[in-house]
Formats: structure tokens, C-alpha cells, sequence
């Protein structure tokens, strides 16, 4: 499977919000969008997986344009995590994850066993089948989000789209979700396209990077490469130090804002 | 609620519109048994000799009567259970979106006019998705939608039909029109033969087993609507279908019986503060709750003291404290 998007434009009104962004995604790989608050990172994805109309430009899987396949068809292939603030719902962990079959099942259809067990195995895998009854809206943020990826992937997916999956979570369940991440790219061959304004956290799962500018440009490359201190002092104003830290062999880079530039 | 209690409750709720019913069949200043009803309502098949007085008051008087409210009470708390999940908003109802008064409109306007209930029908559905759509436009900015700004469009549009309906009433003819229109809107069964609901029935029913068939898909309409797109239905076309059929139902409603409030407020809520938030079980348990409700109160309506109360006064009276205890006992349904 392949995803990419070829010279996508988009504009709010006169307002040019991206502007000739191409990428290309296959299955194991992680690519992750980074980029400064309110640069357009939710607008590219909704344009990209055509919740959004591209002004110019289009999205393909595996050479097909999106925009003439079906929602069902569509919707197999790609599974959106959104967000996660703002969802007060009272529906139970397990009723949430079922609804990820939806595109799987006919209009008038009720799920069936089928549909409960690869729900329950969407759950496993994410580690959270012990909260099948607890209710949503009495969730922490980081159960909620392990909640929204296991219905993601109850519709066995082939590209996983995560609009800021980690944003307004403790240490530990970051690390848990993109722990997640990875591990599913890996060990299911499942593409991943992740926001995130930590680079340091695109660094640390990300095989590809785009990176967003103000000016609604975009650099995309490998993220060891794209990732530098230059382009994130470019995409952020912030001076930026990359520093890599080892520990028992294994390398973990971290990035450290230094300065405002004004 | 306790795993225990569930299975008991559901078969309960099951039962509770056949059982309401057969009971509510014998009650009236012609009094029948339970027994004596189940007779008399089977002499057509068993050959059974009833009285002349029994059947005449059984199949002309009652039973078209308690049909209806069966009918308008699965119907109203269907569609106030869509509406609800719609517009992911706990306080949306048929009567809170402005849709009841928009109907009530078009059925009096038509009423002056005609007494062809098709034509009543027709009038009553076509002000209903007019309201519906004023207050979905209205409360929608920037693509969004809010509770507030729902709820805010549902008070507006509903006054909007209100005052047209008083026109209507201003304009009418005061020795005939008037009264009729005054008593129809406070909602009354009593109109009902089996010629005058003939025609509403089928169409509450169609309503209702939509409905029931898109239930599982209501729960993902309650989501916010990009999640919605995401999970691969067409959420436009979703919400229209669902629209038209608790409005039709509405509508049907509207032009048998007039305006009844409070059933589409309250049985949803009672449904959800017994049965969570999961429509699969909410659209089901609100037919079985929301029929029965309407009967015992109907029969209340007509039984209770010589002369007919109308049945909207009912609901509130005994709907409002109701869903006070039940609101007190449980903090409150959410969606």
C-alpha cells in the first residue's frame, strides 16, 4: 500500500494555508508532520484523506485519487484518530471501539459477533481490554486516546492517521502511544501519519518528515535528515540545539529550545 | 444499573406495552375485565357471542384510541431519541427543535382549509422539515454546531410557528374552527376512528422501524462530524434519512392528536438513565417505555373524571415530577 499526495493546495478564502505539499507513505513506515500551532497540521490531514476538498492538487492509494473511490471503500484502508478533547460521550470503551467497523458494515446492519471480536482484539492490542465497560467521558486522556487508536484499528486499516495522539498527556502515556505507534507500523505493516509539534518525539518514531512553515511551505525528507536545527529554528522562530543522549547502547536524541527568535 | 436487575427490567419493558394495553382496553365507565377484554378482542376469531355493547365500545371506541396512543407515544420518544443522538445533544426533542410547532402549523393551516387528513398529513410533514431546517441552519456557524446555539434556534424557531399558528387561530371562524383548533392543540386522542388513523399509523410505523434499523449507526451520528465521515458512513445522507423519519413520525403525530409534549423529553431520558448511552438499546427500550407511558396516560385522560382532560396537561403533570425523581436519583443522562 501507498499513500501520497501529489502538489496539494489549500486556502481559507484568499488565505493560503498549504501550498504545494507532496509526501509518499508505505506500509511500515512512519511519517510524521511536524510544525508550529495553528500552521494547518489538522487541515493537511483532513485535506488529505479528503474530509477537506483540495483547492489544487491530490491525494492517491496506490495510484488511485481518493476522490474517486467510496467512503467505504476509503474508509477500510485509512482509519482517523482525531482529537481526543471535547468527546463528553457516555458511550462504554467497548461500544466506542466497535463503531471503528462501521465502514465494514451495510447501512442498515447491526454488529455482529465477528465485529465484537475484532473489536476486543483491537483493544488487546492496545492494552486496554480490562476498560470494555468504563464509560468515555469518566476517562483519563491518555485511556480516551488508547480508546480512539483501538477503534481506529478495529477497521483493520492499512494507513492509521493520529492528529497530536500525545499532546495533552503525562510523560508515561506518551511514551506508551508512541511506543504504540511504532510497535503496530512494525509488527503490522500498518503506515502511520502522525502529528506532533514535539520533534523530538517525531525523532524518535518517525521514518519520514514534513515539516510545516508559516508561509505554508513544507520540507519533506527522512526525519533523521529533515529534522535538523537549522529547519527547526526555520518552522518554529526557536533556536533549537539537537543533543543525542546514549544510554545502554541505544540512542535517543533530544531537542532543546534555547531561544526565541524574534 | 445491577447485571441482575437487567433481564428482569427488559422483559418488563417488553411486555409492558401488550399488558398496558389489554388493561387500559377494559378501563372506562364500561368496565371489563382483563378476561372479559382478551374474549370480546378474539370473538372475531373464536366465534365467541359478546355483547353488541362490549364489541361496539371494544373496536369502535377504545381500541383505535389505544392504538393510537401506543403509536404516537413509540413514535414521539423514537424520534426525540434520534433528534438526541442527531445532534449530540441531550435536550433535543421534537418540541425543542421547533419541529412539533412547525407541524402544528402546518396541520392547523390545513385544518382551515380542509378536513382531508392526506392533505393535513402532508402539510403537517412539510412545516415540520421547514422548522427542522431553520433551526439546523440557524444554529449552525462557521460549520459548527454548539448545544446552546441548538437549543437557542429550537426557542426562536418554535415561537416563529407559534405566533403563525395564533394568526391561524385569530383568522379562524370562532363558533366552528376555533374550538376544534384550540382542543386539537392541546392534544387529544379522542378524534380517533379507524378511518382517522388509517392513515397516520403506517406512516409512524415506517418512522419507527427506520429507525430501529439505523439505531447502531445513531451512535456514531452523535459524534463529532469529521469522526463520523471517518468511520466510512456518509454522514450527510445519514443525517437526512434520519431527519425525514423523526420529523414524518412527528408530523404523523402532530396531525392524528395535536401537540403532546414532554414524551419525547422524557422516555429517552428514562431509556438512557436505565440503559446507558447505547442506542442499539435505547431506540428499542424507548418503543416499549414511550407506548405504554401514552396509553396509561390516555387512559387516564379520558377515565380519570367524567369530562376529557387534554393529554398534553397529563404528561406534564405526571411526566414532570417523574423525570425530577428520576433526574434527582441518577444526576442526569448524558448522551
Amino acid at each position: 500500500m501507498n499513500f501520497s499526495v501529489r502538489k496539494g493546495s489549500f486556502s481559507y478564502g484568499n488565505t493560503p494555508i498549504l501550498r504545494d505539499v507532496s509526501f509518499s507513505v508505505d506500509r511500515r513506515e512512519v511519517l510524521s508532520v511536524l510544525g508550529p500551532n495553528g500552521v494547518g497540521k489538522t487541515t493537511l490531514l483532513r485535506c488529505m484523506m479528503g474530509l477537506l476538498r483540495w483547492k489544487s492538487g491530490e491525494t492517491l492509494i496506490d495510484g488511485t485519487a481518493i476522490s474517486r473511490m467510496t467512503h467505504a471503500e476509503l474508509w477500510r484502508r485509512i482509519a482517523y484518530v482525531p482529537q481526543s478533547k471535547g468527546t463528553a460521550l457516555s458511550y462504554s470503551a467497548a461500544e466506542m471501539v466497535l463503531m471503528g467497523r462501521s465502514a465494514r458494515l451495510g447501512l442498515f446492519a447491526q454488529p455482529a459477533a465477528e465485529d465484537r471480536r475484532v473489536a476486543a482484539e483491537a483493544m488487546e492490542q492496545v492494552g486496554i481490554r480490562h476498560l470494555g465497560n468504563k464509560k468515555c467521558s469518566e476517562m483519563s486522556g491518555g485511556e480516551l486516546q488508547m480508546v480512539l487508536i483501538a477503534r481506529a484499528l478495529a477497521a483493520k486499516p492499512q494507513l492509521l492517521v493520529l492528529d497530536e495522539p500525545e499532546s495533552n498527556l503525562d510523560f508515561k502515556n506518551q511514551l506508551i502511544i508512541l511506543d504504540t505507534i511504532r510497535r503496530l507500523s512494525r509488527e503490522q505493516g500498518i503506515a502511520a501519519i502522525v502529528n506532533t509539534h514535539y520533534p523530538a518525539h517525531a525523532l524518535k518514531i518517525a521514518d519520514k518528515a514534513l515539516i510545516l512553515n508559516r508561509e505554508g511551505q513544507s520540507l519533506y525528507g527522512p526525519a533523521a535528515q529533515v529534522i535538523n536545527e537549522e529547519n527547526m529554528g526555520r518552522a518554529f522562530s526557536v533556536q533549537v540545539k539537537i543533543q543525542d543522549f546514549l544510554y545502554e547502547q541505544q540512542c535517543f536524541k533530544s531537542v532543546i529550545p534555547i531561544a526565541v527568535i524574534s | 444499573m445491577k447485571r441482575s436487575l437487567a433481564i428482569p427490567l427488559t422483559i418488563l419493558i417488553i411486555l409492558a406495552p401488550f399488558v398496558t394495553a389489554l388493561l387500559c382496553l377494559g378501563i372506562g365507565r364500561y368496565h371489563l375485565s382483563p378476561a372479559e377484554t382478551l374474549q370480546v378482542l378474539f370473538s372475531p376469531f373464536t366465534g365467541y357471542m359478546a355483547e353488541p355493547t362490549a364489541i361496539s365500545v371494544i373496536f369502535n371506541v377504545r381500541l383505535p384510541r389505544i392504538l393510537l396512543a401506543l403509536f404516537v407515544g413509540a413514535g414521539l420518544s423514537v424520534a426525540g431519541a434520534s433528534f438526541q443522538s442527531l445532534f449530540g445533544n441531550p435536550l433535543a426533542t421534537p418540541d425543542t427543535l421547533g419541529v412539533a410547532t412547525g407541524a402544528s402549523f402546518g396541520a392547523v393551516m390545513a385544518l382551515l382549509h380542509t378536513h382531508n387528513m392526506l392533505l393535513v398529513q402532508a402539510a403537517a410533514l412539510a412545516m415540520g422539515l421547514l422548522a427542522l431546517l431553520f433551526t439546523c441552519s440557524i444554529s449552525r456557524l462557521r460549520g459548527k454546531t454548539s448545544i446552546i446555539m441548538v437549543v437557542l434556534s429550537g426557542i426562536v424557531v418554535s415561537s416563529l410557528f407559534q405566533a403563525m399558528v395564533s394568526l391561524v387561530k385569530y383568522v379562524a371562524d370562532q363558533e366552528e374552527q376555533l374550538p376544534t383548533i384550540t382542543y386539537w392543540l392541546m392534544g387529544s386522542m379522542s378524534r380517533s376512528s379507524m378511518s382517522n388513523i388509517i392513515l397516520g399509523l403506517p406512516i409512524i410505523l415506517i418512522g419507527i422501524i427506520i429507525l430501529i434499523l439505523m439505531r447502531w449507526r445513531l451512535n456514531i451520528l452523535s459524534l463529532q462530524e469529521d469522526e463520523a465521515q471517518s468511520l466510512g458512513i456518509n454522514v450527510k445522507r445519514l443525517r437526512l434519512a434520519v431527519m425525514v423519519a423523526s420529523t414524518m413520525i412527528t408530523a404523523s403525530c402532530v396531525s392524528m392528536c395535536g401537540q403532546v409534549g414532554w414524551v419525547g423529553l422524557l422516555i429517552p431520558h428514562a431509556a438512557r438513565m436505565l440503559y446507558g448511552s447505547d442506542n442499539r438499546r435505547i431506540i428499542p427500550v424507548s418503543v416499549g417505555l414511550g407506548s405504554s407511558f401514552m396509553v396509561v396516560i390516555d387512559t387516564a385522560a379520558r377515565a380519570a373524571t367524567a369530562a376529557e382532560i387534554p393529554v398534553s396537561i397529563l404528561t406534564a403533570l405526571i411526566g414532570a415530577p417523574f423525570f425530577i425523581l428520576l433526574l434527582r436519583k441518577t444526576g442526569g443522562a448524558k448522551l
